[in-house]
């Protein structure tokens, strides 16, 4: 009986935490497609016709044509570059360093996991001045890049972590088959190893896509503006018209997680790879 | 050097087999692999560490400098000495900005850990659908932080928002207004904090959980412990190293939590919700009062890093 008790209540919570967590999502949808005087006047109710104009008001927040398809393009390049930088700087990194004797290897490990400690705020006014004395503020490209680099101690550790586990035997194979050493990293190893960088490059892309307290700072002006921080402005300037910021946040909000479905493996196993070092 | 080198993975992993060390030192080909590899691997680690430097080790740097210092946004820097922080430790809104944001990252990291772990031991014992749930539980770790954080602050709104309809439905009215007031503002940016944390923390917490060894849990239920002694007797004592240092990160990334504040508040009513990283944006970009900005920063980052230090020396001696 007890034990029936305490299965019931675990339960209720589950099913309680999984409402909590899709109200947003249920509500930025159903509010999205409705008509604003609907959202005051009956809220609730699931029998409407749907009102898409909301989405093109959205689409022209501020009166800028396109500006939310401008916000995307610009966390395209973010997002974009910071995934290159980090990935294309860390992985090679971290394939090599596994043939240092293991004292070096953990020097170099401890080194770059100081990197993952700093916290953000400490950066982000030297990387306003220096960006600015350099004239790359404002360039969604040069912002992707401080996103790389903060992102390679993650990066290094994870993949670092796993060519350590790499069966020597294949590498061995290669050298046998008279492969050079660069070509059985391209051509054995980084075959074998997508689906772990697939889910380092997810932690990544999570995070430079979520995040605005670097990009507040280095993208001010509204053109160069990534998602994140478009969207600050955006509930301000349709204070009158909920329709439109709501069908504004679903464009922003239902993407990711329509790509988190589909990937879902891999960010669950990035994470449980130890995504805690982010 | 490489002559005396075994195999790393014996060294720093865990799970290399023996039989895998004997076949590579008989053939010893890993000679000629180690050899010309370390040279690769002192080559693709400069640009690892020269970027790190550029990025991370000189701004800090730079902060500490520019903390010492007035500076408005232009110009050379003008040396203060010890001002800022004079300044800091006699100014009010210091003091409390201090005040709710340890209140703020510590109430934050608790609730996450608390329900990280709830949900993570309804999951381990196979609830029903924990499948779909593992998967909707990880939204609001997805979305962009600025959107949900959007939504959220509209919910709170008195009558039109989700919240207040939601509870006037239930008979618990409508006209809750918690972020116009400077006494509640900071309860709303608390369930924001948690509800997009916990999915990250469920997930760590429940890789944990699952590398217990099932023999070990059942062998308690032969011995006639019920489900909740199981989780206590057995589960806790073997997660808390996990729990600790999820603690401690999560306190850590609250602290430094811009976003979700920035975006519902934007620090206001009045300052009230006004955690440091907000106070500091707020000193240098929008007063232009650079030096104490990062005198804000350096004071963050040292609170920080004891917290770090802490948090990372208690998981390891519990890991012991």
């Amino acid at each position: 009986m007890r034990a029936l008790i305490n299965k019931f209540f675990a339960q209720l919570g589950v099913w309680g935490w999984t409402a909590l967590v899709l109200i947003p999502f249920f509500f930025i949808m159903l509010f999205g497609t409705k008509d604003t005087s609907d959202i005051y006047g009956r809220p609730l109710n699931l029998v409407y016709k749907p009102q898409w104009s909301n989405f093109s008001s959205a689409w022209n927040v501020g009166g800028v044509n396109g500006a939310i398809g401008h916000w995307f393009i610009n966390t395209g390049i973010l997002v974009t570059t910071a995934l290159f930088v980090s990935l294309v700087i860390a992985v090679p990194a971290a394939y090599f360093t596994i043939f240092l004797p293991p004292k070096a290897n953990r020097r170099v490990m401890v080194t770059v996991l100081s990197g993952t400690v700093v916290p953000t705020i400490l950066l982000v006014i030297p990387y306003f001045k220096a960006y600015n004395q350099y004239h790359m503020l404002n360039k969604p490209i040069f912002a992707g890049l401080a996103y790389g680099v903060l992102a390679i101690p993650t990066t290094f550790l994870l993949m670092n972590r796993f060519f350590l586990d790499f069966p020597r035997e294949v590498l061995e194979a290669g050298l046998l088959d008279g492969l050079s050493n660069s070509k059985i990293f391209r051509k054995l190893v980084l075959p074998l190893s997508v689906g772990q960088i697939v889910s380092v490059g997810i932690l990544t892309l999570i995070w430079a896509w979520g995040d605005s307290q670097i990009a507040i700072v280095l993208l001010q002006s509204q053109e160069s503006q990534p998602i994140s921080v478009g969207m600050l402005s955006f509930a301000a300037d349709f204070t009158t018209n909920l329709g439109a910021t709501f069908a504004g946040l679903t464009m922003a909000a239902i993407p990711p997680v329509i790509l988190y479905i589909i990937l879902s493996k891999y960010v669950t196993k990035g994470i449980a790879l130890g995504g805690i070092t982010k | 050097m490489s002559v005396k080198y075994e195999s790393p993975s014996k060294e720093v992993s865990t799970s290399s087999t023996q039989g895998r060390n004997l076949f590579s030192r008989k053939k010893k080909p890993q000679i000629g692999l180690n050899a010309i590899n370390i040279k690769s691997a002192r080559i693709t680690l400069i640009p690892v560490f020269v970027l790190l430097f550029v990025f991370l080790a000189l701004p800090m740097i730079n902060s500490v400098k520019l903390s010492f210092s007035r500076w408005g946004g232009l110009g050379p820097l003008e040396p203060v000495g010890f001002d800022n922080y004079k300044f800091l430790f006699s100014d009010t809104q210091m003091r409390y900005s201090s005040r709710i944001t340890i209140f703020y990252a510590f109430t934050v990291a608790f609730f996450v850990v608390a329900i990280g772990t709830l949900l993570a031991a309804a999951v381990s014992a196979n609830v029903r659908g924990h499948k779909a749930m593992k998967l909707i539980w990880f939204f609001p770790g997805i979305a962009p932080p600025t959107a949900v954080a959007i939504f959220w602050s509209s919910g709170f709104q008195p009558e039109s928002g989700v919240v207040n309809i939601l509870l006037g439905k239930i008979g618990l009215g409508s006209d809750h207004a918690w972020l116009a007031s400077s006494d509640t503002a900071l309860l709303p940016v608390i369930f924001v904090g948690v509800w997009s944390a916990v999915g990250f923390a469920f997930l760590v917490i429940l890789g944990a959980v699952e590398q217990i060894p099932v023999s070990l849990r059942e062998a308690a239920l032969v011995d006639g412990a019920n489900m909740r002694q199981q989780f206590t007797k057995i589960t806790l004592p073997l997660i808390r190293p996990i729990l600790m240092t999820i603690f401690t990160l999560e306190i850590i990334w609250t602290f430094n939590g811009f976003t979700v504040v920035w975006a519902m508040t934007t620090g206001g009513p009045s300052d009230s919700t006004s955690i440091l990283p907000i106070l500091a944006y707020k000193e240098a970009f929008r007063y232009g009062r650079f030096g104490t900005a990062a005198a804000m920063a350096v004071i963050t980052g040292i609170f920080l890093m004891v917290v770090g230090t802490i948090g990372i020396r208690l998981s390891r001696s519990e890991q012991q």
